[in-house]
């Protein structure tokens, strides 16, 4: 029995004993069925071995978030990947990120990271509107968030709680550019017209699909899903005559402190190759942030649409300021 | 007594520590900490949690009592057979079978539709699902107590008395002390439970711990702040104990009453053996449906490029945190056993970590073990261990305190008086006179290590997830055939070691 | 020479109750004293007041003169006092073998191999268990597991043995057979023993002197004829009427 234990123990203590092979510690809250595959592409050919902590469904985005945010006293990560840029600014603000200004983030647009490098963002999601092609004639297509609003759908459109994942942001991110009156307005009309607040964005593409509701608004990987699943859905880009659509790229921060550093920094320019960009392109629908990298049919890149300028820095402050409003807007 | 102060130790520094830890917290924290408790909401959560276990240890006892009397004393056709098919899915994450409950009746289950769907999100579906996974708790050691009781008891009242007389007057009042231990211990595994009432979006109270912690935002000193109310009620769940399970509360013996003469069921043969096993069957459908769609979407296939290390993680790291835990309980557990009063301040202790909400333990487990003086076991699987043995040392200490109850004293004393040290006692005597119980507990303290999820979860070291961990990141997005594959691996590695622990058990029967 | 074992003042209480109030007893090097008296007048408490196993609220335990438990505090643990015992219930240790339980508390004592082995055959050749070694509790008959019982502790030549009602669940056969080899092994020896039992056959069968106890208090000391001469209670005077009536068992 003791024999037994004894080898367990060695067995198990063995890769915590072996600290000085090459290795990197990654918290990401990019789902682990798309981010592990290209982890393992960068051990494969870094000969790195990548140790990751991931996400749950239910704490996505901040899970691991606040566990770096607990760890701060003595860090354990070395990069932090986050599945939206407003995170990463709540690890800046409490100044656990490290500036590194990657090689491979030369061809990103400026406007997608940090000068001071910080934070770098890549492959991008953005917030659409799905359109029940049934449902809706091609003369009636929506153009602007602000149909959901319309009379002409009341009670036929649908929004995700938005006291939870990207629908927060999305909202924030109305806040900043609106204002905090032109903000309240347009939810108070939502209200008014009956819009249906359910528990997803995939709740939204399912009411979508099947014809329940005439459109809502979702994430482009929702979109991208319900167009190869066969459903009769378009994915309408919001507001490009108008302020944009909300782009919403994933982003990478250099954890402070962190105990492989030189790895770390290996990662972070493996991460925001063109290469996976592309690769995310292909397996989660994310939109590539440079105009030349190739993606599959019926995905966009972020530059061929019209983003909605907006300083993430300033969405993850009115984020945090506009929750009571919004938890009482909710009605919880 | 150094032996006895090292197993204090153990359970101060792993359980005991994290929650001083936090207690520190609550001042920095300040008015936001306490103005937590001034709000309305968290005492209405509080109060729905204990509603909503109170409804599932209900539930678990009006399904497990007429079972396990069923199973233990009646001529049920296959009752060994009934007993562990029921039994089984107590061993599993509770999470994993709600993944498999929603494999069946969710929107697009194998049954499911809209209205089943909706059903399984709200607090039926929390309460049903709960109280199946759990009612085998109480199935098991009614069925025990009844199996272990004196024959004579019972064969003095079937003289004079109608069967149904006899299991109503006779057998189930002196089950009683089972049947409390049993709702207790519902009761504590329903309102700490995260994993089912987060996927079945129900809000409850350790959720609203866990959203301080790893939710919206962070706030660990509101988190502890939380954990205060909690308090009362796991000194409330021990007092009952104490009070009304007494000193009989571990008196749970053996299988040699299978062999008595059972009760005939008569013409409600039929109608029961029906009623029992579909209950039975009922508990592990999820399990059924989960092994579909992993055959179905191919998921079987996938499961080399996704399972990763996560069994050996698991598995090995239950088998040394297990080992730990029966050491410690052996001394605590004979300690507890022999009303030793330090032994029984230590055990409240552990309760109080069992019941406490496993995020807050967690976050204390981080606050106190990632610092840089303890150099890689923070960052390494031997946190995993200490988080084990923090969470479940009551386990030990109650499977050997039940045990060691049971064996005369004599033994221990003739020991004594030969001149065998304490040590030389437990090693020598009372760890061999009691293996076949030890063994038990070891197989039992493994499994809670192998369901765990809610502790890992919040500080897994990286890149070495246990499996339920996996399966539960995995499962955000993750294509359900691999994820139910994933959770099937689970089902297969908890049965194995199941398996072949009860064989070693039953092996060492003795004459 | 001061006595093997010494008792004085001592007073216990269980759960508030007392069971063994001021009371007083010794026992000479070699003596066996009996120590007589009806269930629940604290025979079984003096024992474990001796053994280490309950401390004495008042009063002092000698252990050939040396302090042993004194006022609440238990100055020499039970292993160390070098006693040894045989429970009603005998208590030996299902896993191991007849050879096992004697080597036990040798072992613990640290007595070498070799002495050990010579100590462990020639004690189960005097209780007549030669060739059972190697049997273990359950393969023996009672009368075998008795005498396993009393080799096992006379095997360590202990300073005293102490025996609470080993013989009280045997029949009258059994019991007059084990007695004379209890009484020649402990002479033999010269072992200190106290016998604890409610049954003055017995006590006057292996005691040199009988003590008897009543509700917690010893209320007669001496030899069975003093006790004869001058029965001090009503309980003494029905023992006496029995025994007189039955005969002696032992000759």
């Amino acid at each position: 029995m003791k024999r037994i234990v004894l080898l367990a123990a060695l067995v198990l203590l063995n890769p915590a004993c072996k600290r000085t092979a090459q290795e990197v510690v990654v918290y990401t809250s990019v789902d682990q069925v798309f981010s592990e595959p290209i982890f393992k592409e960068f051990e494969r050919k870094s000969g790195i071995t990548v140790r990751a902590v991931f996400d749950t469904e239910e704490t996505k985005s901040t899970g691991v978030l606040n566990r770096l945010i607990a760890e701060s006293q003595h860090p354990q990560a070395d990069v932090f990947w986050a599945n939206d840029p407003v995170r990463p600014f709540l690890l800046v603000k409490r100044s656990l990120a490290q500036p590194y200004l990657s090689p491979s983030a030369a061809d990103i647009p400026a406007t997608f990271r940090a000068a001071d490098g910080t934070w770098t963002d890549f492959a991008a999601r953005a917030r659409v509107l799905l359109v029940n092609k049934k449902r809706v004639s091609p003369a009636e297509m929506p153009r602007s968030i602000r149909d959901l609003s319309n009379p002409r759908w009341k009670g036929q459109t649908a929004i995700a709680n938005p006291l939870f994942g990207t629908t927060t942001m999305h909202i924030a991110a109305l806040f900043t550019m609106w204002g905090e009156e032109q903000a309240r307005a347009f939810l108070t009309a939502l209200r008014a017209n009956n819009a249906r607040i359910v528990s997803s964005n995939g709740e939204v593409k399912r009411l979508v699909a099947t014809g329940e509701t005439a459109f809502g608004l979702a994430d482009t990987d929702d979109g991208f899903e319900a167009v190869k699943e066969g459903a009769p859905v378009e994915v309408v880009y919001p507001d490009q005559e108008g302020m944009g659509a909300l782009v919403m790229p994933t982003s990478t921060v250099l954890v402070k402190g962190g105990p492989h550093p030189e790895t770390g920094r290996k990662l972070v320019d493996y991460l925001l190759t063109p290469d996976v960009e592309r690769r995310m392109a292909e397996s989660a629908a994310h939109m590539p942030l440079r105009p030349d990298v190739p993606v599959p049919p019926g995905l966009k890149r972020v530059s061929d649409i019209k983003a909605m300028q907006v300083d993430y820095a300033r969405v993850a402050t009115d984020m945090e300021r506009i929750e009571p409003w919004l938890r009482q807007w909710v009605g919880l | 007594m150094l032996v006895l102060s090292a197993a204090g130790a153990v359970v101060l520094l792993t359980s005991a520590l994290p929650l001083a830890r936090l207690l520190t917290e609550i001042p920095g924290a300040g008015a936001a900490a306490l103005s937590v408790l001034s709000a309305f909401r968290p005492w209405l959560l509080l109060i729905r949690s204990l509603m909503l276990a109170a409804a599932v240890t209900a539930c678990a006892i009006a399904i497990g009592v007429p079972l396990g009397l069923l199973i233990a004393r009646t001529d049920l056709p296959g009752r060994r057979a009934l007993w562990m098919v029921h039994a089984f899915p107590m061993f599993l994450p509770p999470f994993l079978l709600a993944l498999g409950w929603f494999q069946l009746f969710g929107r697009e289950g194998f049954l499911g539709g809209e209205v089943t769907a909706r059903l399984l999100f709200s607090e039926v579906g929390l309460v049903a699902v709960l109280a199946l996974t759990f009612s085998p708790v109480v199935t098991s050691m009614m069925a025990l107590a009844l199996l272990g009781m004196d024959a004579s008891l019972e064969e003095a009242a079937r003289v004079a008395a109608r069967p149904w007389r006899v299991a109503t007057r006779i057998l189930l009042p002196a089950a009683r002390p089972a049947l409390g231990l049993a709702a207790i211990l519902v009761f504590a595994l329903s309102v700490s439970e995260l994993g089912v009432p987060m996927f079945l979006r129900v809000d409850v109270f350790p959720a609203a711990v866990f959203a301080r912690l790893g939710g919206i935002r962070y706030a660990p000193g509101e988190a502890f702040a939380l954990v205060v109310p909690l308090m009362p009620v796991a000194i409330g769940l021990l007092f009952l104990e104490r009070r009304l399970v007494g000193a009989g509360s571990f008196a749970v013996a053996g299988l040699r009453g299978m062999s008595r003469a059972p009760i005939p069921l008569g013409h409600w043969h039929p109608a029961l053996a029906a009623v029992s096993w579909s209950i039975a069957v009922a508990g592990a459908l999820p399990l059924g449906a989960l092994a579909l769609r992993g055959a179905r979407g191919r998921g079987f296939g996938q499961l080399p490029q996704w399972i990763g290390l996560a069994p050996w993680t698991s598995l090995g790291t239950a088998v040394v945190a297990a080992t730990v835990i029966v050491a410690v309980g052996l001394v605590l557990g004979h300690g507890v056993a022999r009303r030793l009063r330090g032994a029984s301040m230590l055990d409240a202790l552990a309760v109080l970590a069992f019941v406490t909400p496993a995020s807050v333990l967690g976050v204390g487990l981080i606050a106190v073990w990632n610092h840089p003086a303890m150099g890689g076991l923070y960052a390494s699987v031997a946190i995993l261990i200490v988080g084990y043995i923090a969470r479940y040392a009551v386990v030990g200490i109650r499977a050997v305190a039940s045990v060691v109850l049971q064996s005369p004293v004599h033994l221990e004393e003739a020991a004594a008086a030969a001149g065998a040290r304490f040590w030389r006692r437990l090693t020598r005597i009372i760890l061999p006179v009691n293996l076949r119980g030890v063994a038990a507990g070891l197989l039992l303290a493994m499994v809670f290590c192998l369901r765990d999820f809610e502790t890992a979860v919040l500080y897994y070291p990286p890149g070495r997830e246990p499996l339920p961990v996996r399966i539960f990141t995995l499962e955000a997005n993750g294509p359900p055939p691999v994820v139910a594959a994933l959770a099937l691996s689970h089902v297969v590695l908890t049965a194995f070691v199941v398996a072949g622990g009860s064989l070693l058990v039953l092996r060492r029967r003795r004459a | 020479m001061s006595a093997a074992i010494g008792i004085e003042g001592v007073r216990i209480r269980y759960a508030g109750k007392l069971v063994i109030d001021e009371l007083s007893l010794s026992i000479k090097p070699g003596e066996v004293l009996a120590l007589l008296g009806p269930s629940g007048s604290g025979k079984t408490s003096v024992l474990r007041v001796i053994l280490g196993f309950v401390t004495p609220e008042t009063g002092t335990v000698r252990l050939d003169g040396e302090v042993a438990s004194q006022e609440g505090r238990l100055l020499v643990l039970p292993e160390e006092r070098g006693l040894a015992v045989v429970f009603q219930d005998l208590a030996l240790w299902p896993h191991l073998s007849v050879a096992g339980n004697l080597a036990f508390g040798l072992n613990s004592r640290g007595v070498p191999r070799s002495e050990r082995n010579a100590r462990i055959r020639s004690i189960l050749g005097r209780v007549g268990l030669t060739g059972k070694e190697h049997s273990h509790p359950g393969e023996l008959s009672g009368g075998e597991r008795q005498r396993v019982a009393i080799a096992r502790a006379l095997v360590l030549e202990p300073r005293a043995v102490l025996l609470d009602e080993p013989l009280s669940n045997l029949d009258v056969g059994l019991k007059r057979e084990l007695l004379s080899i209890f009484r020649a092994l402990l002479k033999e020896r010269q072992t200190t023993a106290l016998y604890v039992t409610h049954d003055l056959r017995e006590a006057a069968a292996l005691g040199d002197r009988i003590a008897v106890m009543e509700q917690g208090r010893v209320v007669q000391e001496g030899t069975l004829d003093s006790l004869r001469a001058n029965p001090a209670s009503s309980f003494v005077r029905t023992l006496l009427n029995d025994f007189s009536g039955a005969g002696t068992i032992d000759g």
